[in-house]
């Protein structure tokens, strides 16, 4: 018999996993971008801090993938990709993509009023809307997952 | 979608047929998670989940499922 709930469970393990990566990965690349643009004493140093977070990102983002692939295979072949994709499943991805798209919205707002105050870079404003159109609703999709049906009998 | 306004009686009719919430979910095919938060109104099954239900319980949907006031 197939433990769907451990399937759930890895499939959560590694959505947060991925979540994570995505932003510190990204993340660096923005912070590489900004102190590569900043003019003060020691920027060289972080640019240099920067650039190894997002490589060390890079490569986890890549294991991660690796994982997600060998864990979609486990799902076919354990032939439970009805199961553990069910309604419940579908309605809380639903939602999740709702509250990503309302985090786009919220994010695009704070960019137009920064904008009113300081200039900014496109490619820094782009790179926040990757990691808000990336994380927001993974990590949205855990924790309503996580949520849903914990006292099992 | 919450289960405002539909009750049910999936714990019971499952206690009677001395199930644990992972084994129905296995028999409908859908998560234990799913079972769980049908029985807790957390969630509104469809309605062909909610006569999948019905069906390995054993009784009729309206026997399963019901309208609050």
């Amino acid at each position: 018999m197939v433990d769907t709930n451990m399937l759930v469970r890895d499939r959560n393990r590694l959505l947060t996993a991925m979540a994570g990566i995505f932003v510190v990965w990204q993340g660096g690349l923005m912070a590489r971008d900004l102190f590569a643009m900043a003019d003060f004493a020691g920027a060289d140093r972080w640019v240099a801090i920067a650039d190894m977070i997002d490589l060390a990102g890079g490569l986890a983002w890549l294991g991660a993938t690796i994982l997600l692939v060998v864990f979609m295979r486990r799902v076919k072949r354990a032939e439970a990709q009805n199961v553990i994709n069910d309604e419940l499943f579908r309605q809380i991805q639903a939602q999740a993509m709702r509250f990503g798209f309302k985090a786009m919205l919220a994010t695009l707002v704070l960019a137009l009023v920064l904008e009113a105050f300081v200039e900014l870079e496109a490619e820094i404003v782009i790179r926040a809307f990757l990691i808000v159109a990336v994380a927001a609703p993974l990590g949205a999709f855990v924790v309503m997952s996580g949520n849903a049906g914990e006292d099992a009998e | 979608m919450t289960a405002a306004g539909l009750g049910n009686r999936l714990r019971e009719h499952r206690a009677r047929l001395g199930l644990t919430q992972a084994e129905l979910a296995e028999k409908v095919k859908v998560t234990r998670k799913t079972i769980n938060t049908v029985e807790n109104r957390v969630f509104v099954p469809s309605a062909i989940l909610a006569l999948r239900l019905a069906a390995v319980l054993g009784v009729s949907v309206e026997e399963v499922f019901f309208l609050e006031d």
